[in-house]
């Protein structure tokens, strides 16, 4: 594992989900064949998962297995899904109806900003492609009946070129044109959220966090500046705007309020944050999620 | 991933929240990330020997959880980079802008060694979200030279303006003055072979480059 001479002191990412045995460690606890309506909730290895979403009042994210995209419960259980192929997944999150899914599809070189939703997070079905963009939606959020996705046009070296912003109203699914948001062009926005007020977006450069709010999603102010973070959740609270995300010096697992202190979250030094579903923060920790108070 | 606080023994400091910190980080990467960055830091070693050892790499990330090669832990920001004799380059002062052409052609050595194991790299000439550090990441992979690529154009353009005194607009737009410049660069430099099509002409293209950018030689 380590290389001779370097002090490599963790592997991550590779276990198996929680209370898993040799058959999920071994990658037979999935078949990318079964389909969705039948698959039994089995264990699975993710190197990767994205969102948060509730399912029947219980905590979910997507996984990526070696066998595509499965949905993980709490408890690390995790079933196939369809629908979702190969795609860029990139967040997830609960809305009216299921669960809502941004990221893109591949088209040859170029990457197609694409959403997905789905009633049951199982049965995935495209509603949405920006055809004509190179780039990727990154994160989704949603309130009430409206739903907002932020992401990037890319260069040929991936790289985002400029700001892409998503909305859903009764009509569906449309790209809408923003103001105030054009000094993040160069920037991966990492977090969106709504709530009474209008929506906070958080895209990430090479020293920290940039926050901004909008009261449609379409007309943005500059908030705040968080260095040394990657924020992956935001929430309006009664003390302010909450964070939660990754430390980019290092990437210890961190919180706080805009304007005020930070403190660490009690996981493990390697979680990634997936983001927050009311006071508690979910992680991905190798390979399992765990979850903490905020 | 894996989690490391130095590249093959050389120590990893993170200063945008301090400048001058030393304190050891628990940074993240892919092991086959790691192990790439084993490769460069012994290409900078070796490169740059005339510095004495390399002392530290500062960086501003490698695993980011943010969606992209950052967080698939494919990818690394350089800040800043120290030897022991004390000579430092330092993309987090704009280097690649400094009104001193050593400076400059130091930056333009590092940035020739990360183009010998990464296709992907990023610097203050590419985009203003660059101007204070290079990205190389997993992207794009093998290292070639592509007259399509905004980052290569842009770098082989500045390469001919501080070594060769071309005069060329640092657009990343690859037109019969850039090509004209980067035929007598390979001259200059006894490169044969196509840095287009080959990765092994490409990198030992780079090495060359990074020899002149360390000892501050035209060429
Ligand atoms: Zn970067």
């Amino acid at each position: 594992m380590t290389s001779s001479g370097s002090r490599l002191t963790r592997r991550s990412f590779v276990g198996a989900v929680a209370g898993l045995g040799a058959a999920a460690a071994t990658g037979t606890a999935l078949h990318g064949t079964a389909s969705a309506s039948t698959a039994a909730a089995a264990p699975a290895k993710v190197d990767r998962a994205v969102g948060l979403g509730l399912l029947g009042g219980a905590v979910h994210t997507l996984g990526r297995s070696a066998e595509g995209w499965v949905l993980v419960a709490a408890d690390g259980t995790a079933r196939a899904t369809t629908g979702l192929g190969g795609a860029e997944v990139n967040d997830m999150t609960t809305a009216p109806g299921g669960l809502v899914a941004v990221g893109a599809t591949s088209d040859g070189a170029r990457s197609v900003p694409s959403v997905w939703e789905s009633v049951d997070g199982l049965a995935w079905r495209r509603t949405s492609e920006l055809t004509g963009l190179d780039g990727h939606l990154t994160v989704v959020g949603s309130y009430g009946s409206a739903a907002l996705a932020v992401g990037a046009s890319l260069t040929l070296e991936r790289a985002p070129r400029q700001r892409i912003v998503v909305r859903r109203d009764a009509a569906g699914w449309a790209l809408v044109p923003t103001t105030g948001l054009a000094y993040t062009d160069q920037w991966t926005a990492s977090a969106v959220a709504g709530g009474a007020d209008g929506w906070t977006v958080s895209t990430v450069d090479a020293s920290g966090s940039s926050v901004a709010t909008s009261p449609d999603g379409l007309d943005w102010t500059p908030s705040a500046q968080l260095v040394d973070v990657a924020v992956r959740s935001l929430a309006t609270t009664g003390a302010g705007i909450r964070w939660v995300g990754n430390a980019m010096g290092g990437s210890g697992a961190v919180t706080g309020v805009v304007g005020a202190d930070r403190r660490p979250v009690p996981v493990p030094q390697e979680a990634q944050a997936l983001g927050t579903v009311g006071d508690r923060s979910y992680w991905l920790v190798d390979g399992r999620i765990v979850s903490a108070t905020v | 991933m894996i989690t490391f606080s130095n590249i093959d023994g050389t120590p990893v400091y993170y200063w945008r929240t301090n400048r001058g910190n030393t304190t050891t980080r628990n940074w993240n990467a892919t092991q086959a990330f790691y192990d790439r960055l084993v490769l460069w830091i012994r290409d900078l070693r070796s490169l740059s020997s005339a510095y004495g050892s390399v002392s530290y790499v500062v960086s501003a990330g490698f695993y980011v959880n943010k969606a992209g090669q950052h967080g698939a832990g494919t990818a690394m920001d350089i800040d800043h980079i120290r030897w022991s004799n004390g000579t430092t380059t330092s993309p987090l002062d704009r280097a690649h802008a400094s009104g001193t052409q050593q400076i400059r052609r130091r930056y333009l050595a590092l940035d020739a060694v990360a183009r010998r194991r990464f296709r992907f790299v990023l610097d203050g000439w590419y985009n203003a979200e660059h101007a204070d550090h290079i990205h190389a990441d997993f992207g794009g992979l093998p290292t070639t030279c592509e007259t399509g690529s905004e980052s290569d154009t842009k770098f082989v353009q500045a390469m001919c303006n501080n070594f060769m005194n071309s005069g060329l607009a640092v657009d990343g737009d690859w037109g019969p003055l850039t090509q004209s410049a980067f035929n007598t660069a390979k001259s200059r430099l006894a490169v044969t072979g196509d840095p287009h099509s080959s990765s092994s002409v490409w990198a030992g293209m780079m090495s060359k480059v990074a020899q002149k950018g360390f000892a501050n030689q035209a060429f």
